[in-house]
């Protein structure tokens, strides 16, 4: 018995379908994201070993990236606690020009880095007001350390508010009700049950943040000077190292960089596995 | 005294929730707050935990005014329908919470976490998390958490609505005794009534805000005030009717039936609500106020059978009980002869308020013993 | 006559609620909105017709040209991929599928420096590909191909991760429903599958296009930001400001940020979409 339909060639189809996407998709990403990092590695690996260490090693390279690291992570703890406050201020308060606000937090997604230089060097440059103003207190923050702080800030603002925004959104009212109900402060209330809730949501917005701080470039470039060990970070050293036609120098710190950033991956990866075992449906 | 709530009200935006409500709730006693989606009862129960502020009125727990306390400084305790544990805590914390936060001392919150583990049959799960529990367990817990510090007060908003058919029935048995043991003032918020049935000392009915009925549950069951509790509690059939001295004439229909307590109505006429097991059905004509009807469908209901009957316009419900034989008697298409047993007359309203308060109960006697003295003569 | 104290006066008035609001409201004024008015303040300061002049002269225009073509490869190429991979994520299972959804994120962890310097040691001189295409007398760095495969790295994730979720909630049902009824797999595709993601592709692209524009350190290092032949908005604006023609920058920044703004405007306004209108 034959069925009428062509049912049997439309599961071949449907068949071919899906290995022809499913090759499509594999061959993409296999040759856009996997080849160029294989590459780096294979270029690490044909200059051996040594020679990478070596480079890492340096002085200089050794400092950009301790710079990096130490200002990444201040601007990761700045903005947890920021952008946590933002967030709340966000989804629990009522105060006039709401979503306007709320529509400039994506701002730093949109505008691009370089601008953000530019827009930080004229505000507070030394040829601006409030450059010479700080100025004369001996504070320079354009060409300084603050300056990329207040770059990096400026990039990462949207990671932690946006990670913890929906998940203050979503939760139940009851739960802070219950909590009342049992005797507790609105400070025991935010702290005990609140705070534990929001904890992954936060962490992976600071995760987010650092990795992001991590290889910041564009606004870092233009705001920090680039002086080698004081203002100079990893990715511009790299740059510089580039520029120069010090490819194995390059390429040793960026691979530091690629495994700090996957490592970041890996831990945001286990955060939210962790928070999802709490989960009641 | 142990609760006492004094012409409360509340509205959101101009809706009226809770509209001049007071009742009393004696001390140790659980009393069920029933009434339909929506008709302000949990606005009511969660006005008394101080959750909600109301616009006007008084809350007394244990004879003081607790207007101005907050939920914290109320010492009540509360359960909520979806539960509200502490998801990152285990059932020790949850449970300890209350306690921690009194900053009672270790020993001592132990003890009590322990006892109470045991009060609910969850010993061995002390170090389990809410995920790890079934909805039964999680309710247990919740239960367990809001008497820890000891409450004066146990308020419950819809403890069981979020459970399967089963668990509830099984909680409900399990918190009644529970409640015979502690003896804490309590209230309760439901939309089932069968749980307030079993579950109660005596039901407060709520509608639109307003508490329709208090009682224990066969009063508000037979002796309902208005037709809301008479169609909302239980099952009733609503028939339209005339009342003239003397008999009350079924609508539509030829029918009338004897009733030397039946005041006349005039020309509003009168709504007559009888529950399908108040309905006698019989083979014959026994001249007792009885009328023909037919069987148009019957509906198998395992320990008794839901008959739909037509009595030339009127649809009306009856159940039938297994008879002497232990089997069921009639058929379907058949025809038969039915009469009321007990029914409820109120009288129609000139304008339709919506309220049903204003539907009172029209006085009327209609027991089988009276209409077979009055009219069989 | 009692004088008040100011100090328990405002105490009184001001709860926790307006001190939080007002400390994050200043925060925001501080990092945000103050950088961007002053860069709009310069521009307005300065002459208008010479900000103009800069705008139009020939490498301004070209490097706003060239940041375009690069953005429509990158929207095109990612949305027609980033549909398939998406597709293939939700609605199949095969082994290493764990490791694609890993693979999806990796662009945003890794900095644009790392990226382009990346695709400069695949196809650069001394490697084998480099010498492939050499042969054929295409240039992939310090040319289009290059820069465009870098933009295609960096805006790679948007469109996946935003249908993804969007395609999960909406379940296979609908797409079960019709083939059952008939539909061939790309009819079910477009007339069932697609209007229901619809907003979180809008959503995808419009980050993607955000993000292609915005593009710098990449490109920077890939094309060799060679004047008047691959050099993109931004690269335009770097090289005017490191020689100091201050309004070139300006001028061109400020474009590139009131771009920014419309963009915003569709992020916000898609992502509404999204969360209040997945069932359409």
């Amino acid at each position: 018995m034959k069925s009428s339909t062509n049912w049997p060639m439309k599961t071949e189809c449907l068949r071919k379908n899906v290995f022809c996407l499913r090759g499509l998709a594999v061959g993409y990403i296999g040759f856009l994201i996997l080849l160029p990092i294989a590459a780096l590695g294979a270029s690490a690996f044909h200059s051996g070993p040594g020679a990478i260490w070596r480079e890492t090693t340096l002085l200089r390279s050794m400092a950009s990236l301790k710079l990096t690291f130490i200002l990444a992570l201040m601007t990761v703890i700045l903005n947890i606690f920021t952008g946590t406050a933002t967030a709340w201020v966000l989804v629990r308060y009522e105060f006039p020009c709401k979503k306007f606000i709320n529509g400039l937090i994506d701002l730093p997604f949109a505008i691009p880095t370089v601008v953000t230089g530019i827009m930080l060097v004229v505000l507070y440059g030394p040829n601006s007001m409030i450059g010479a103003v700080l100025g004369r207190f001996g504070l320079e923050i354009i060409f300084n350390q603050p300056g990329i702080v207040l770059a990096l800030l400026f990039v990462t603002f949207p990671f932690v508010i946006r990670a913890v925004q929906p998940v203050l959104i979503e939760m139940e009212k009851d739960l802070e009700e219950a909590a009342m109900t049992l005797g507790a402060s609105p400070f025991q209330i935010f702290f005990k049950v609140v705070l534990p809730t929001l904890l992954p949501a936060i962490l992976t917005g600071a995760a987010l943040s650092f990795s992001r701080a991590l290889g910041e470039f564009g606004s870092v470039v233009i705001v920090a000077g680039n002086i080698p060990f004081k203002t100079l970070t990893a990715p511009v050293y790299i740059y510089g190292e580039i520029e120069s036609g010090n490819l194995t120098g390059a390429t040793s710190v960026s691979l530091v960089l690629l495994t700090l950033s996957f490592s970041i991956l890996v831990l945001i990866h286990f955060i939210q596995r962790w928070s999802r075992c709490h989960e009641t449906d | 005294m142990g609760i006492s709530v004094q012409r409360i009200s509340k509205r959101f935006n101009g809706f009226v929730a809770v509209d001049q409500v007071s009742f009393e709730v004696a001390k140790g006693e659980l009393v069920a707050l029933l009434g339909p989606s929506g008709c302000g009862k949990s606005t009511i129960l969660r006005i008394i935990s101080g959750l909600e502020r109301p616009d006007s009125g008084n809350v007394f727990l244990n004879n003081s005014n607790v207007n101005r306390l907050t939920p914290q400084q109320r010492r009540v305790g509360f359960v909520f329908q979806h539960y509200a544990l502490f998801k990152h805590m285990t059932v020790e914390k949850n449970i300890a919470f209350g306690l921690e936060i009194k900053k009672k001392r270790k020993p001592e919150i132990a003890t009590r976490v322990a006892e109470l583990l045991e009060l609910i049959g969850l010993t061995g799960y002390r170090k389990h998390y809410p995920a790890q529990l079934s909805g039964g367990q999680r309710q247990r817990v919740a239960l367990a958490r809001a008497l820890a510090s000891e409450p004066k007060v146990l308020l419950l908003d819809e403890p069981f609505g979020a459970l399967d058919v089963k668990v509830r029935e099984n909680l409900t048995g399990w918190l009644r005794r529970l409640h015979d043991k502690l003896n804490t003032t309590s209230i309760f918020v439901t939309h089932d009534q069968r749980e307030a049935m079993d579950l109660a000392d005596r039901i407060v009915v709520v509608n639109q805000g307003r508490i329709e009925q208090t009682g224990i549950a066969p009063q508000v069951y037979e002796k309902p005030r208005n037709k809301f509790v008479a169609g909302f509690i239980g099952n009733a059939n609503v028939l339209d009717g005339i009342c003239t001295d003397g008999a009350v004439y079924l609508k539509r229909t030829p029918y009338k039936i004897e009733n030397r307590s039946a005041p006349a109505t005039g020309k509003n006429g009168i709504m007559i609500f009888v529950r399908p097991e108040d309905i006698d059905i019989q083979a014959t004509n026994r001249g007792n106020n009885a009328f023909p009807a037919v069987i148009t469908h019957i509906n198998y209901r395992g320990s008794y059978r839901e008959l739909d009957l037509k009595a030339q316009g009127l649809n009306i419900k009856a159940f039938e009980y297994k008879n002497r034989k232990s089997a069921f008697s009639w058929q379907q298409n058949q025809t038969v002869f039915i009469k009321f047993n007990n029914y409820k007359i109120f009288e129609r309203p000139v304008f339709n308020y919506g309220s049903s308060q204003k539907d009172i109960a029209l006085d009327v006697e209609c027991g089988e013993g009276k209409h077979g003295q009055a009219s069989n003569g | 006559m009692k004088r008040t104290n100011p100090v328990k006066f405002w105490a009184q008035r001001l709860s926790l609620r307006h001190v939080l609001t007002g400390m994050v409201l200043l925060w925001v004024l501080l990092l945000i909105l103050f950088p961007l008015g002053g860069m709009f303040q310069k521009v307005l300061a300065a002459e208008p017709v010479s900000c103009l002049k800069s705008l139009l002269a020939p490498s301004a225009r070209l490097s706003f040209k060239l940041t375009f073509w690069l953005t429509l490869g990158a929207v095109i190429l990612n949305t027609f991929f980033g549909l398939v991979i998406a597709l293939i994520l939700v609605r199949q299972n095969f082994r290493g599928k764990l490791l694609l959804e890993g693979l999806i994120d990796l662009p945003f962890a890794v900095s644009p420096v790392v990226t382009g310097f990346m695709f400069i040691t695949l196809f650069g001189n001394n490697s084998i590909m480099g010498h492939f295409f050499d042969e054929k007398g295409i240039r992939i760095i310090y040319a289009f191909p290059g820069m465009m495969l870098v933009t295609l790295f960096v805006t790679f994730p948007f469109v996946i991760r935003e249908i993804v979720p969007v395609l999960k909630e909406y379940g296979v049902e609908q797409e079960e429903s019709a083939y059952v009824l008939g539909a061939s797999s790309w009819q079910t595709f477009r007339k069932v599958t697609l209007p229901s993601i619809k907003w979180g592709l809008l959503y995808g692209i419009t980050l993607t296009i955000a993000r292609s524009i915005g593009e710098f350190g990449a490109v920077l290092v890939v094309s060799g930001a060679i004047i008047n032949k691959t050099q993109t908005a931004t690269l335009y604006v770097h090289q005017q400001f490191t020689d100091f023609n201050y309004t070139g920058a300006f001028a061109a920044a400020s474009v590139l940020a009131l771009i920014s703004f419309v963009f915003i405007m569709m992020i916000q306004f898609s992502q509404k979409k999204v969360k209040g209108g997945t069932w359409e």
